[in-house]
């Protein structure tokens, strides 16, 4: 048993960034539930945490899967705009049901996540120019297609799965668990995530051991633009509305939130479970913070300082360990 | 010239040719002034981060610094001195949020993207928490003077005037200067050196921090010139002004052929991007285009630029120099 749970936190990560996170969470959890205990552990912020971090926890988890691969995904908000704007069209102007314009708007975000993977993969351009530039592309066209409007009037019975809860949780951040356990055994039990995280870390060796590195970067650009898609049907089921630049300030949040559970920008590591904590530390922060009626602009200048001082641990940690030397914990 | 580069100009003389054969009036200056004004701003903008990017790294907080000193500056800087030490100020400011940046690049070992992705967040945070986040419409005198005063002003072809602002100067003097840094100071040539590959420019006794310092430091003091000038051409201090504009400016860098990965770009080449994208937004209208899809254009161009920038350099490929000649017959 202890093997076995030792392999769970692996797949999780082991790693002292993952630790340090935690710290973070709990000390997030902590501070703020002395300092404002009626509002901070009520259960009204409670839920207001469960239903706003679904969208960003799912965008950071498309955002941190490229990074596995040494990419980035600079589109994928712009990817969950586009979806969310097409599903609206098809339910306001198309009458269609929402059933049926999810679908189209997951088809939609696949389509994108496409084009991005045969741009970095096929045509080998840097991931962070070609998302830059479909990026772009892709908010552009949400812009033509709502001819740049909000988009309202969507049906109650999209709407309304914003709003329902499953055994007292809300739907959508089962939405967001289920994307995570599926995302965590693509990239831990599959040969293809196996193949994700050699590409990312030493895309040389990868050419040499066989791997159609292409191959691996579509499905992972495609996989990104998936979870775009259903972060971009969250948000406008949330919102009750669709819209072409809803969130822009999400790209630079989900990259925060990536980095801050410890994926590494250079690639080769991904931990789900450290961006889905991340995820939800931030929005603790965030509200933990607003209960203290604080300007919600502290908000921002907290969530960067919190960056910053994350990377500073992650560079100096191991120097600190060693002025303040620990126990050896055996492996 | 780069290829990139003669391509852009190429694509700039195509357009302006297209609609000028649609519409002769096009060809004018009126045209050409309204592409200038627009462009201004982004320009300087636009050279800050291709500084930046020359080095190896992406920054993404030139706008939180642009607008931040320009805000302080308008807000508690002096309201009746020349606006010559209005924009010092504004420069100033940018200069120092440029060290800073540099401060947490250096000391957190960490890539240019995260370090400006938290400085960009503290900077704009900074700005509303403690400074204020209302738009002030009523600049210092000077500064409404200068907005106001134009280098040249043509009568429109049909009704109006068109002016070309004497900002526009102030503008090519620092697009000047930057180039010049590149090309004839050592620490200039240096910038490359490290963007190409650090390692081997502190090999070759290139102090990488300093180098790094010296460009986050023009650089920001870019951004909070370009801030300033941005607030004066508008007539109002809107802290609000460049919200998550920051990717455009980043577009129009890269389709000036400025190469993401650091050690290649030049100062031509992003005005030229700067340009161009200003020039396709003023042929929309003309051509019959719903302005609404000048995004959709800019992205798509955006991945024809880069798809030729790829393709010709992975042509070239880069061999070591210890290498015996490239045979004769290449194969694919």
């Amino acid at each position: 048993m202890p093997e076995r749970f030792r392999r769970v936190l692996l797949t999780m990560g082991t790693r002292a960034s993952f630790i340090r996170l935690l710290v973070v969470a709990v000390a997030i959890v902590v501070v703020f539930g002395i300092l404002n205990p009626t509002v901070f552990l009520s259960g009204q912020n409670l839920q207001y945490v469960e239903l706003a971090s679904p969208e960003v926890a799912i965008l950071s988890l498309a955002m941190a899967l490229t990074m596995l691969t040494a990419g980035i995904d600079l589109s994928v908000v712009s990817i969950a705009n586009l979806s969310g704007v097409v599903a609206a069209l098809i339910m306001t102007n198309g009458h269609q049901p929402p059933g049926l314009a999810m679908l189209a708007a997951v088809g939609v975000a696949l389509v994108c996540g496409a084009v991005n993977g045969l741009l970095v993969g096929y045509k080998h351009v840097p991931p962070i120019l070609a998302t830059l530039a479909t990026g772009q592309l892709f908010s552009g066209l949400a812009l033509v297609a709502s001819s740049g409007t909000v988009i309202k009037g969507l049906p109650d019975s999209f709407t309304r799965i914003a709003l329902l809860t499953v055994a007292g949780v809300p739907l959508i951040f089962w939405v967001m668990l289920i994307a995570a356990v599926i995302v965590g055994i693509v990239v831990a039990k599959t040969p293809l995530g196996f193949r994700m995280r050699l590409v990312g870390a030493n895309p040389t060796a990868a050419d040499f051991s066989g791997i159609r590195r292409a191959r691996v970067l579509l499905a992972t650009y495609v996989m990104s633009g998936a979870l775009g898609g259903v972060a971009g049907l969250i948000i406008s089921a949330r919102a009750g509305g669709a819209n072409s630049d809803y969130g822009s300030s999400y790209v630079l949040l989900a990259v925060v939130i990536a980095v801050l559970a410890g994926v590494d920008p250079e690639g080769g590591y991904l931990t789900v479970a450290g961006v889905v904590i991340a995820a939800i530390a931030m929005q603790l922060l965030g509200a933990g913070l607003l209960s203290l009626s604080v300007s919600s602009h502290v908000v921002n200048i907290c969530q960067g300082l919190l960056l910053v001082t994350m990377v500073l641990l992650n560079t100096w940690g191991t120097a600190l360990s060693t002025v303040f030397p620990r126990r050896r914990v055996t492996a | 010239m780069a290829n990139q580069e003669l391509l852009l100009v190429g694509l700039m003389v195509l357009l302006i040719l297209g609609v000028s054969l649609k519409f002769p009036d096009f060809f004018g200056l009126q045209t050409l002034f309204n592409v200038l004004t627009a462009s201004m701003v982004g320009m300087l903008f636009a050279v800050g981060v291709m500084l930046v990017l020359v080095s190896g790294g992406i920054d993404v907080s030139f706008l939180a610094v642009g607008i931040l000193s320009a805000y302080a500056t308008v807000k508690y800087g002096p309201q009746d001195d020349s606006a010559v030490v209005v924009f010092a100020i504004s420069t100033a400011i940018g200069l120092g949020l440029g060290l800073l940046n540099a401060a947490v690049v250096i000391v957190a070992r960490t890539s240019v993207l995260i370090a400006t992705l938290a400085t960009s967040s503290i900077y704009l945070g900074a700005m509303f928490a403690f400074i204020g986040g209302e738009v002030i419409s009523t600049l210092p005198q000077p500064l409404q003077t200068l907005g106001t005063t134009h280098l040249i002003t043509v009568k429109g072809e049909v009704r109006g005037t068109t002016s070309l602002n004497v900002l526009i100067l102030v503008v090519l003097v620092v697009c000047v200067l930057v180039w010049a840094f590149l090309h004839f100071t050592i620490a200039g040539r240096s910038v490359f050196a490290v963007g190409g590959d650090a390692e081997a420019a502190s090999r070759a006794a290139i102090s990488v921090p300093r180098t790094r310092v010296l460009v986050f430091a023009i650089a920001g003091a870019v951004a909070g010139l370009a801030g300033i000038i941005s607030v004066t051409l508008s007539g109002r201090a809107d802290p609000t002004t460049f919200m998550g504009r920051e990717l455009d400016t980043l577009a129009a860098v890269v389709l000036g052929g400025v190469a993401i990965a650091g050690g290649k770009g030049t100062v031509r080449g992003a005005v030229l991007g700067v340009l161009l994208i200003s020039l396709v937004t003023a042929s929309l209208v003309p051509l019959g285009i719903p302005t609404i899809w000048q995004r959709a254009a800019v992205g798509a161009l955006l991945i024809g630029g880069i798809l030729l920038q790829t393709a010709i350099s992975r042509r070239q490929r880069i061999r070591p120099i210890l290498d015996a000649p490239a045979p004769e017959v290449t194969n694919a």
